[in-house]
């Protein structure tokens, strides 16, 4: 009890001296976890629009397939990536491993599915007058999916907030295709798998104690908009 | 004859194994207010819907002004934007009413400042210029009706589509509204609305067809009537009029709508005794001859319903000519309760 207690003291006072390591770890954490966000929303929202309001065939397997791959473990994403990118790799060209783009383009690859699903599920929820009365207006392709996005714009950040989480907090990919480089490549979640591996446990608690806080914000931020975006 | 704006061949729509609508022919002129009467789910929205190129039709042709509907996607586009259709329930998009009435505007590419301008101009007919800035989607029903309305008449179509375009509003604005609709032929604006009262397709349409049942006949039915059956004696009755009630054999009850066949009411000089349990007295209001058959117009009417209560009887010329019925005479009308036919209304 103590001891945990003492640890504690400790992390508090670490937090509070806003030490550089940690201040670092979370810059690039909330760096490479914005970007992989944005990038998945620009690509899994109109994707989500799209086969959400489309009649195809294959819709339902597509749907199926998407909701499989929310269930992929961060670890063999992680991994197929990494024998992608390394040197002898596919796309080992790209010479991207050990990067915080490698860290980037994992998360993206996390973040699709669940950003996808999430805005297919969106654009379906939409009622269906919203398409209706917009066409009869006589709106174009674009303005109907600009239109079904404003309507359903509450469910739609709810998609954005849920991939930002879902990358936010993962270390598998982070700590195999950034290589937790000091400095460079080292987030915040991986630096608290090292440090308490090390038995640093009172910078591993400072960092989880920042990432909660950061995440907190983040999620009280995306709470605030999506009240003022449905009155 | 005047080129019609809608044409309509053969169309069917199914919604899986349901035929929801079976339409041979239907014609629209351009210039003209129609309207198509019919209880409801009897297919209104649906046929709005296909007119609207909102909706493809399973079988069948589609006609805006002599050119077929669902050729190519941009011809679509192009002849979407001459129609507008305003739902029963609308969709008010979450702005403005100013901003929800823009929105046609904007889609044709009408600049800023010129469709602000023509907005105003229909929030301003449809009485809710001083509603501009409210937020849309908190509207009554009946003010989000007269936005939608307005929404639509912003873009000046060239066909208008309502579907009950006077549900919802209150009697202080019905005129109002009203008086909205006869003025859009002047506008250039063929109207084709529809209704589930039979009075306001009277007073606003120069056609009526009726859909019943997913077909549509381009007349009214004869021996239309709207009311609420309810029990009497452990009888279904319908009263239509003040005075006057319908004997029934039905399950159902509530609101609904009978049609009686003009070619099973029977005339009788004699107040029948019969096994009929229908029998009106009343005179004959009209007369007119339709091919070998003659169609009698009876007001049953008592002087309480100052509008009359007509029931048409179709009888054969020969018989016209034996009876020797004449204009003003008083006469029974007699029909059996099973010739009556009940759409809507819900099992007892």
């Amino acid at each position: 009890m103590r001891w945990t207690l003492e640890q504690l003291a400790e992390a508090l006072r670490l937090l509070g001296s806003l030490d550089r390591q940690v201040l670092g770890a979370l810059a690039l954490s909330l760096g490479v976890a914005t970007l992989s966000t944005v990038l998945a929303t620009a690509a899994g929202v109109p994707i989500g629009i799209a086969v959400g309001l489309g009649r195809f065939r294959g819709k339902r397997l597509l749907t199926t397939v998407l909701h499989a791959l929310l269930a992929l473990p961060t670890v063999l994403i992680g991994l197929v990536l990494y024998t992608a990118l390394s040197s002898r790799g596919l796309l080992g060209g790209w010479r991207l491993l050990y990067t915080p783009a490698a860290i980037v383009v994992g998360q993206f690859v996390l973040a699709l599915p669940l950003v996808t699903a999430l805005a297919l599920a969106a654009a379906e929820g939409v009622d269906p007058r919203v398409r209706l009365t917009a066409l009869t207006l006589g709106a174009g392709r674009w303005r109907v999916a600009r239109t079904i996005l404003a309507e359903g714009r509450g469910a739609f950040l709810a998609a954005v907030v849920a991939g930002f989480g879902r990358v936010f907090g993962e270390v598998g990919i982070s700590m195999m295709l950034g290589g937790n480089i000091r400095g460079y490549t080292r987030t915040v979640t991986t630096a608290i798998a090292l440090e308490t591996a090390k038995g640093e446990v009172p910078l591993g608690i400072a960092l989880g104690l920042a990432l909660m806080i950061v995440a907190l914000a983040v999620n009280l931020l995306f709470l605030h908009l999506r009240r003022r975006a449905t009155p | 004859m005047t080129n019609p704006a809608v044409e309509v061949r053969g169309l069917t729509k199914d919604y899986g194994p349901r035929r929801v609508l079976d339409v041979d022919r239907f014609t629209v002129e351009a210039g003209s207010i129609s309207a198509v009467v019919g209880p409801n789910g009897s297919g209104k929205t649906t046929l709005l819907g296909i007119l609207a190129t909102l909706e493809p039709p399973t079988s069948g042709e589609v006609l805006l002004w002599g050119e077929p509907v669902g050729r190519s996607r941009t011809a679509d586009r192009r002849l979407r934007r001459r129609v507008v259709m305003v739902h029963e329930r609308p969709w008010m998009f979450h702005t403005t009413v100013l901003g929800n009435v823009e929105y046609g505007l904007a889609s044709r590419g009408v600049g800023r400042r010129e469709a602000r301008r023509r907005a105003a101009e229909a929030l301003e007919r449809v009485g809710l210029a001083h509603a501009a800035e409210w937020f849309a989607p908190a509207l009554s029903a009946g003010e989000a009706r007269r936005t939608a309305l307005a929404r639509a008449l912003a873009v000046e179509p060239d066909l208008a589509l309502l579907d009950e375009p006077l549900a919802d509003v209150d009697a202080q604005h019905r005129t109002g509204v009203e008086r909205i609709i006869r003025e859009l032929p002047a506008r250039g604006t063929t109207v084709l609305l529809t209704t589930h009262r039979l009075e306001t397709a009277y007073r606003l349409a120069d056609r009526c067809a009726s859909l019943i049942g997913g077909s549509l006949r381009n007349t009214l039915p004869d021996n239309h009537f709207s009311g609420t059956i309810a029990e009497s004696d452990g009888e279904p009755v319908m009263a239509i009029a003040p005075g006057c009630r319908l004997h029934l054999a039905t399950p159902l009850r509530g609101p609904a709508h009978v049609v009686i066949d003009p070619r099973t009411v029977i005339l009788s000089r004699e107040p029948a005794h019969s096994s009929a349990r229908n029998c009106f007295a009343g005179r004959i209001a009209a007369l007119a001859a339709e091919g070998d058959r003659v169609r009698v117009t009876v007001d049953v009417g008592v002087p309480a319903s100052p509008r009359g209560v007509p029931i048409v009887a179709l009888i054969t010329d020969r018989s016209f000519r034996e009876m020797n019925l004449q204009l003003g005479e008083p006469i029974s009308a007699v029909f059996k309760t099973v010739a009556l036919e009940v759409y809507g209304g819900k099992p007892s």
